[in-house]
Formats: C-alpha cells, structure tokens, sequence
C-alpha cells in the first residue's frame, strides 16, 4: 500500500509530548502508551486471516474505545495490534496537530531491535526493548545510563495508512481510485475527441478538393455562391416551365388543329387555334389532358395562361 | 486548509478533468456535425450551381447551335439574324409546318437559351417566328 504514499518526517507520539509548532504531515511512531500489542503463534497463512481473528485474540487486553488492529508478521509469528485511532486523533489535535497531517502510523513495537538500547523519549522517559517487547519505562529504572537519540533508524519498514479521517469524507485510497478511474474515462472521451477532430480535418480537405473542382467558384464567399446558385435555379426553373408549356401546346396541335398565332414569354403565354369542327372535342380533352386553360369560341381555341 | 481536504481536492481535479474531457470530445462533435453537414451542402451547392450556371449563363455553345437554324431554314426565310455575345434575335417567315415544329423543338426548344419572347404567327399554311432570347 506504500505505494500511495510517501515518506514523512517521523514524531514519535507520547504522552507527555510538547505542542507541535511544525504543521506537515508526519508519520506517527506510536509509543506503547497508544496501541495495545499480542504476539501470537498461529497457523495462518496470510495477513487478511490474521486480522479477522484479531477482535477476539486482543479483546481481554482492550478497554473501552473504538479500536482498529493492525496485523504484522513478525518471523512465523503475527504481532496484532489494536489502537483507537479517535484518540490518537484527539491527542494529537490537542497538541496542535490536526488529523489531516497524519500520513503513515508505525508501532515503536515493530522496531525492537532497535530499541534493543534504551532511547531517549524525554527527560524522564526511555523506550527499550525487554522480553521481546518494546516498553516505555523512566530512565531512572534503566540500567544503563547511556541513552541514545531517536532517529531514522527507528523508521519500521512497513507503515499503516491511518483508518479514514473523520475531517475528510472519503479516504486518499478511495479519492485516488475515483480519480483514476474518472482520469481513465476522460482519456477515453480526449482519444474519441481526438479522432474526430482528425475526421473533422479530412472533411475540410475534401471540401476543398470539391471547391478545387470548381475553379470559378472557389474563391467565391458563400453568399456570392448562394445569389448565383439562387438566379441560376430561377432561370433554370421558369425556362423548363417554359419548355413544358411549349411541349404541351404542341399536343393540341395535328391533324386537324392549327396554331393561328402565339406569344410565349417568360411570364405567360397566349394565342389562338383552329380546330376543324370534327376534332373539337378531342382538342378540348387534350387540352384538358395538358392543363391548358382553352375557351372555345366557334371553331377556335383561346389559349392563354401564366408560366 | 488544502491539505485537510486534498483527497476531495484530488477528486474536484479528476472531475473537473473529466468535464473538461466531455466539453472538449462533445464540441468536437459538435463541430463534425456541422461540418458534415457544411461539406455535403457545400458539395451539392457548387456542383449544383456549377452545373445551372454552365447551362444558362454564358454557355458558349449556344450560338454555333442557333447558327444552325440559318442553315436549316435557309437564308430567304430569314428576316432577321441577329446573335450577339449573349443574347439573338431572330425573325423567320415562309416556314412550313414541318419546319416550324423542327425550329421550335429541335433548335429552340432543346437549346439552353432563356426565351424572353417567342412570337409565332400562321399567313395561311406557312408560318412567322419571332425569337428573342439571352444565355
């Protein structure tokens, strides 16, 4: 799990510890005056079976406290520690710690070889290590008088993350999964992004192979474009009609029909034709046929209408 | 204060990077869209009005094939023949009924040429035109 955090400077956490005038993060090396420690001999395999059994292996050493363990190999045994992470928190903030600076929480437990020589806490006190446990003790109970400072050496190889802070509402491991896994998505949507802003460059490469096919129109702006594609569609449209008109005309006439005169132009038509008495119903249904509007008059068809 | 909050921070960062991804991937679709739609637009408008404007404006074409109804009907029917650089006006008579149907439809009728005016007048069994029209 280390590897979502880092390394800190290390404040080792006692009672009669002074106010920290440094706000950073630490990693906390508690003294035995803050976890509750059993070495137990069992046959376990792994750490996650250990820590299910260690409610029941601490629970006559517990007082009253909302406890979270911790279980760590030591050699083929485990050592289950138990410790109130409220009150750690509490006693920090007392001394001017706030939890959020908590980063990584060592057992001075798991550094025994260590305190193998008696270390100097205060004034008063020594932490050393007797019987294969690390306890704390006034130097005045100590045999040697030699004490030796705390330093980095006393840094256990494997830190605890801190059970979720009550100041934050979700955990660094919980906030860097969401954040990974909302990075992962917002990769996916820049790659999709991406790929149609490429598409979006072909589009425009090919309109401009289009324009390149026109060359009288390409430099055109759209507008100039527009009037001219505009006229040229009312040209287009009015001389067809035009044309159909012509074509239509041009049924009524045959054997038997005659054009006697008639004027086309590109808003209307009209004219006049002689029709042999025999072919006047067919012209009138012809006519009709064609949608042209023909007034008979006699033996002549008026025709006449808009384009 | 920044470090009290940062795994809400780091998670505020993630999401607004994520937004940022959904903002940038739907304005280019956006963008796509539109442009798919400007390409097919731009694509169908030119061809189209390359097309029409190659038909009716400025067709050259258009009086080497009016020349021909000169040729058809022959000069002693032909009272006016007028063709300038974008625009005939032409004046026949003495057509017959044949040859006004061949003038009208083969000549004017199937030739790109805007008809401002076409006049056709019957003198017993022959017939007049009067044809005035641009390109």
């Amino acid at each position: 799990m280390n590897f979502l955090t880092t390394n800190e400077k290390l404040l080792l956490v006692y009672r009669d510890m002074p106010y920290i005038s440094e706000p950073r993060k630490y990693d906390l090396l508690l003294t035995p005056q803050f976890y509750i420690y059993k070495k137990e001999s069992l046959p376990i395999k792994y750490g996650f079976q250990a820590k299910k059994l260690a409610p029941s292996i601490l629970e006559e050493l517990l007082g009253e406290g909302e406890y979270s363990y911790a279980v760590l190999p030591d050699g083929d045994d485990w050592s289950f520690y138990a410790y109130d992470m409220n009150k750690i928190e509490s006693f920090l903030k007392n001394k001017r710690l706030d939890s959020h600076y908590i980063n990584k929480i060592y057992f001075a437990q798991q550094s025994k070889d260590f305190f193998a020589d008696p270390i100097s806490v205060d004034d008063k006190n020594a932490l050393l290590t007797i019987d294969d446990t690390v306890v704390m003790l006034p130097k005045t109970m100590v045999e040697s008088q030699k004490f030796y400072p705390l330093d980095e050496d006393a840094r256990p190889e494997k830190g605890i993350i801190p059970p979720q802070s009550r100041s934050s509402m979700i955990s660094q491991k919980q906030s860097i999964a969401i954040a990974v896994l909302m990075s992962v998505l917002a990769i996916g949507y820049i790659v999709e992004g991406v790929g149609i802003k490429h598409s979006l460059s072909k589009i425009e490469s090919e309109i401009e192979a289009t324009k390149s096919k026109y060359p009288s129109l390409r430099d055109k702006p759209s507008m100039i474009i527009n009037n001219i594609y505009n006229s040229a569609y009312k040209i287009d449209k009015r001389q067809r009609a035009i044309r159909e008109k012509i074509k239509s005309i041009s049924h009524l006439l045959g054997k038997g029909s005659k054009i006697d005169n008639l004027e086309i132009s590109s808003n209307g038509y009209k004219g006049t034709i002689s029709v042999e008495k025999n072919k006047l119903g067919d012209i009138q249904k012809l006519a009709k046929k064609n949608k042209i509007d023909a007034k008979l008059s006699g033996n002549l068809f008026s025709v006449k209408g808009s384009i | 204060m920044i470090r009290k909050y940062q795994n809400e921070l780091i998670v505020l960062l993630a999401f607004l990077f994520l937004a940022g991804a959904v903002l940038f991937e739907l304005f280019q679709q956006h963008k796509l869209e539109s442009a798919q739609e400007n390409a097919f637009g731009t694509t169908i408008k030119l061809e189209d009005t390359s097309t029409l404007k190659k038909l009716w404006i400025g067709n050259k074409t258009i009086s080497s094939r009016l020349k021909g109804v000169e040729s058809f009907v022959g000069n002693s029917k032909v009272k006016t023949f007028k063709i300038e650089r974008n625009h005939a006006d032409i004046v026949l008579s003495g057509l017959s009924g044949s040859e006004l149907n061949t003038v009208v439809g083969k000549y004017i009728a199937s030739t790109p040429v805007q008809i401002k005016s076409l006049n056709i007048k019957r003198d017993g069994e022959l017939y007049g035109l009067e044809l005035k029209c641009i390109w």
